[in-house]
C-alpha cells in the first residue's frame, strides 16, 4: 500500500478518452500530453508468442500493409473495448510514454471517459484493462459530460446545456444541468461508419476497392455533410474490381456528402428525439442558447448547417473539439479534489 | 441596459471621429458590418437561427446577459461568417471577446514537486499544519528565550499589586543604594489641569491602569488607553500573575520584596528626584495624532489631540515619540521647549526620542 502511494505521488492523475479512433491522455498539470491512434500492431512470434509490434502513430502506419505475421487492429470497437488483451497493453503503453520514468512504475489516479451506452459488462472491461495498466484508481465518467465539461458549457448551473458528441465509434447526445445528466442517447455511428459509407460508394459507383486511411483521407479533405457553394475534388487510387488492377479517378465534395447520406440521417434522427424527450424548461434553455458540437466528428464540413437546418436551433462548433472529452475528465479529477468526490456521479 | 448601450454609441461615436476601425469595439464592428451588408436585425437573427435579442446583445456588448462564453464565441463566428468578414478579424474580435469578458482558462503548467506535495499530497491540511507548527515553534522560542519573566518584569509585577506603592517607572533593576530610591512613590508634579483640556498621564501601569480604568477622576474622563492593548501588555510582561492583576501566591508582596531587594531604602525620602521621569506637556495648536511610549517601550498615550488643547505625561525617558501632523504641536520637557524641527519629514509625521536628559 506504501509503495502504491509512493510511486502514485511521483505520477501525474491521468484523463484517458479511450476512443474508436485515437486515444487522447490529458495530465493534471500538464494538458494534453499524447494523442494517438487507438491501434496497435501485434507479431506472431514462433518461439515467444504474440508480441506488442507497435502501438498508435506507428501501428497506424501499418493499418492494411502488414505481412502475415503482423496483425494491425483496433482494439476499440463502437466505443467499447473488443479485444481486452490488447486495449490493456496500449493503455499500459499510453501511460509508461506519458510518465517514461524507468525507474518507478506509475500508479497514478486516472478518469476513464466511457460512452453513455455502454454496459456494465463494457464498463468492468474498460476498469479492469486500466488497473491491469497499472492505474491506482479508476473513474468511469460518462462522455457527453465529459465533453460538456471540456468545452466550457455550465453543466454546474441550473439551465439545460445539450450536446452532440461525434466520436469515431459512437455519437451521442445529451441535456445536461446541475451536473448531471437529464436526458442522453448513444448510437453506434461515428467517424469510423463515414468511412465505411464511402467505402461502399466508391465499390459501389466506381467498382473500386479502397482502404480504411484512404476512406478517412477522402472524408479529410472533401467530405460534407451540407451543400455548399465550394465543390471540392480529390484524387483516389483504388484497386478496381473489375479489372483487378490499381485506378485512379477523382471524387467530388457533393459525391461524398451523398455517400453519408445515411450515417448523417441517424445522427439527426438522435438530435430530433433527444428534443422531444427534453423536458420543456431545459429545452427552452436550450433553444435560447443552441447545441454545441464536439468529438472529431463535428469537424465535418457544414455538419453544424445541416443541424440548425433540420433543429431551427443554433448550433456552436467547441473549440478543439477533438480533445474536448480528455480535457473534460481533467478538469473532473481537479474538481474531486477541490470539491470532493460527490460532485459528479462517477463510477468507482 | 440603455445606459450601457448610450456608452457604447458614444464610444462607437468617438471612434467613427477618429476615423480608426481599429478603436472600434466588436459591437461596433459587428453593426457597421452588418449595415454594409445591408442585413437588417431580424434578418441576421433568422439566417443564424437566434433571436433579436441575441443579435442586439452582440451588438451591444452585453455579455452577460448571454449564455456561457463558449456559446457567445459561437455566435460571434458565425455572425461574422454571415456578415463575410475576414477570418482574421474574427479571430480578432473573438480573442477581444476573451480577453475583456470571458474567463482565461488556467494555465497549464507543469507541476513542480513543492506544487504536488502542497496541493495533492496533504490536500487542503498543509497549511493549518503548518501554521500550527510554526506558532507553536514561535511560542516555544519566546518561552524558552524571551518568555522568562526577568528582574524588570518581577519589578513591574510588584506595582501591579494595588497595595504596593512602588515607584512607578522606575526600573529597579539598575538601582543600586545610591542610584535610585524604588520605595520613593514620585508625586505627580503635572501642572495643574484644565478640566477636559489638559490631562496628567500617570507613568506607571498599575496608575495608567487606574486612569483608564477610573472614569470618576476628571483626568480618565476623555483619556481611553487602549485598554485591550493594556490588559495584553500586562497579561505579556507579568505572566506569573493572574488574572486579578495579583502576583501568584508564591510572590512576594511589593512592600515585602521592595524590602527585600533594597532592605535599607525603604525608609528613604520621598521627595527625592528619580533620574529618567521626565514631564513633558504637549501643546496642539492644531489637530495631530500623538503616540508616545516609555523607556520600557509601553504605549503610554495613544490619541488624537484637538487643537487647543494640552496634554502632559510624566514618564520614565527616553520616550518614543510619534506625531502626525508635527507642525501643530509644541512640545515642554521639563518646562523647556523641546525642539524637534529636525525631525519633520514631508508628510508632516515626525517620530523621535525624547532623551532621558538634557545633553550638558
Amino acid at each position: 500500500m506504501a509503495t502504491i502511494s509512493l510511486t502514485g505521488f511521483f505520477s501525474n492523475d491521468l484523463s484517458i478518452d479511450l476512443g474508436t479512433a485515437n486515444t487522447l491522455v490529458y495530465a493534471r498539470g500538464r494538458g494534453i500530453v499524447l494523442n494517438e491512434p487507438s491501434v496497435v500492431a501485434v507479431r506472431e512470434d514462433p518461439r515467444r508468442g504474440k508480441i506488442i509490434e507497435a502501438v498508435g502513430v506507428k501501428a497506424k502506419a501499418m493499418l492494411g500493409r502488414t505481412p502475415a505475421n503482423i496483425t494491425a487492429s483496433r482494439p476499440l470497437r463502437d466505443g467499447v473495448i473488443a479485444d481486452f488483451t490488447t486495449a490493456g497493453k496500449m493503455i499500459q503503453y499510453f501511460i509508461r510514454k506519458v510518465h517514461n520514468n524507468r525507474y518507478l512504475r506509475p500508479r497514478p489516479r486516472v478518469v476513464v471517459c466511457v460512452p453513455h451506452g455502454s454496459n456494465p459488462v463494457e464498463r468492468r472491461a474498460i476498469r479492469e484493462a486500466t488497473e491491469a495498466a497499472g492505474a491506482r484508481r479508476v473513474f468511469l465518467i460518462e462522455e457527453p459530460m465529459a465533453a460538456a465539461i471540456g468545452a466550457g458549457l455550465p453543466v454546474s448551473e441550473a439551465r439545460g446545456s445539450m450536446v452532440l458528441d461525434v466520436g469515431g465509434g459512437t455519437s451521442e447526445v445529451a441535456i445536461l444541468s446541475l451536473n448531471g445528466i437529464v436526458y442522453a442517447n448513444s448510437v453506434k455511428l461515428g467517424g469510423d461508419r463515414f468511412d465505411e459509407a464511402i467505402i461502399s460508394y466508391v465499390r459501389r459507383n466506381y467498382s473500386t476497392l479502397i482502404g480504411e486511411s484512404t476512406a478517412e483521407r477522402i472524408k479529410k479533405e472533401i467530405g460534407c455533410a451540407f451543400p455548399s457553394d465550394e465543390l471540392l475534388e480529390v484524387e483516389v487510387r483504388g484497386s478496381n474490381v473489375a479489372e483487378g488492377v490499381p485506378r485512379s479517378f477523382s471524387l467530388n465534395s457533393n459525391e461524398i456528402l451523398e455517400a453519408l447520406d445515411e450515417p448523417l440521417k441517424s445522427i439527426v434522427r438522435l438530435v430530433r428525439t433527444a428534443l422531444e424527450q427534453t423536458p420543456p424548461e431545459l429545452g427552452a434553455d436550450v433553444a435560447e442558447s443552441g447545441i454545441l458540437l464536439t468529438g472529431g466528428g463535428s469537424l465535418l464540413r457544414g455538419l453544424d448547417k445541416l443541424i440548425i437546418e433540420e433543429t431551427g436551433l443554433p448550433v456552436i462548433r467547441a473549440e478543439d473539439p477533438l480533445t474536448c472529452v480528455a480535457r473534460g475528465g481533467g478538469r473532473v479529477l481537479e474538481m474531486i479534489d477541490e470539491q470532493g468526490i460527490d460532485v459528479f456521479t462517477l463510477e468507482e | 441596459m440603455m445606459e450601457h448601450m448610450m456608452e457604447n454609441m458614444k464610444t462607437e461615436m468617438k471612434a467613427m471621429d477618429a476615423e480608426s476601425p481599429t478603436e472600434l469595439g466588436l459591437g461596433a464592428q459587428l453593426r457597421l458590418a452588418r449595415e454594409r451588408a445591408g442585413l437588417g436585425r431580424a434578418e441576421a437573427a433568422r439566417n443564424l437561427r437566434v433571436t433579436d435579442r441575441v443579435i442586439e446583445r452582440l451588438e451591444y456588448e452585453l455579455f452577460d446577459e448571454l449564455p456561457a462564453p463558449i456559446y457567445v464565441r459561437g455566435y460571434l463566428r458565425q455572425y461574422a461568417a454571415l456578415l463575410h468578414m475576414p477570418p482574421e478579424e474574427t479571430e480578432e474580435m473573438v480573442h477581444l471577446y476573451n480577453r475583456t469578458y470571458a474567463e482565461r482558462p488556467a494555465p497549464l503548467i507543469r507541476e513542480s514537486l513543492r506544487q504536488r506535495l502542497v496541493d495533492r499530497q496533504f490536500g487542503f491540511r498543509v497549511w493549518p499544519v503548518l501554521t500550527v507548527l510554526v506558532a507553536a515553534a514561535t511560542l516555544l522560542g519566546l518561552w524558552l528565550f524571551g518568555g522568562q519573566p526577568n528582574l524588570s518584569q518581577v519589578s513591574d509585577v510588584l506595582q501591579d499589586k494595588p497595595a504596593t506603592n512602588a515607584m512607578p517607572g522606575a526600573d529597579t533593576t539598575t538601582m543600586s543604594g545610591s542610584q535610585q530610591q524604588p520605595s520613593v512613590v514620585p508625586q505627580k508634579t503635572s501642572p495643574p489641569a484644565k478640566p477636559g483640556k489638559q490631562r496628567t498621564m500617570p507613568v506607571g501601569r498599575d496608575e495608567a491602569t487606574a486612569v483608564s480604568h477610573n472614569s470618576h477622576s476628571p483626568a480618565g474622563q476623555d483619556w481611553q488607553p487602549d485598554r485591550a492593548m493594556s490588559a495584553k501588555e500586562r497579561a505579556r510582561d507579568n505572566p506569573d500573575a493572574n488574572a486579578n492583576g495579583q502576583p501568584p501566591p508564591g510572590s512576594l508582596s511589593g512592600q515585602e520584596a521592595q524590602q527585600s531587594i533594597q532592605p535599607g531604602l525603604a525608609a528613604s525620602s520621598p521627595t527625592a528626584a528619580v533620574p529618567g521621569l521626565r514631564d513633558v506637556q504637549f501643546q496642539f495648536s492644531k489637530d495631530c495624532w500623538i503616540e508616545v511610549r516609555d523607556a520600557d517601550g509601553r504605549k503610554i498615550l495613544a490619541s488624537m489631540g484637538r487643537a487647543g488643547e494640552t496634554k502632559s505625561i510624566h514618564a520614565k525617558a527616553p520616550l518614543a515619540v510619534m506625531l502626525g501632523n508635527a507642525r501643530g504641536v509644541a512640545i515642554l520637557v521639563d518646562g523647556k521647549k523641546f525642539d524637534f524641527s529636525k525631525y519633520l519629514n514631508k508628510s508632516q509625521i515626525s517620530r523621535f526620542r525624547i532623551p532621558a536628559a538634557d545633553n550638558p
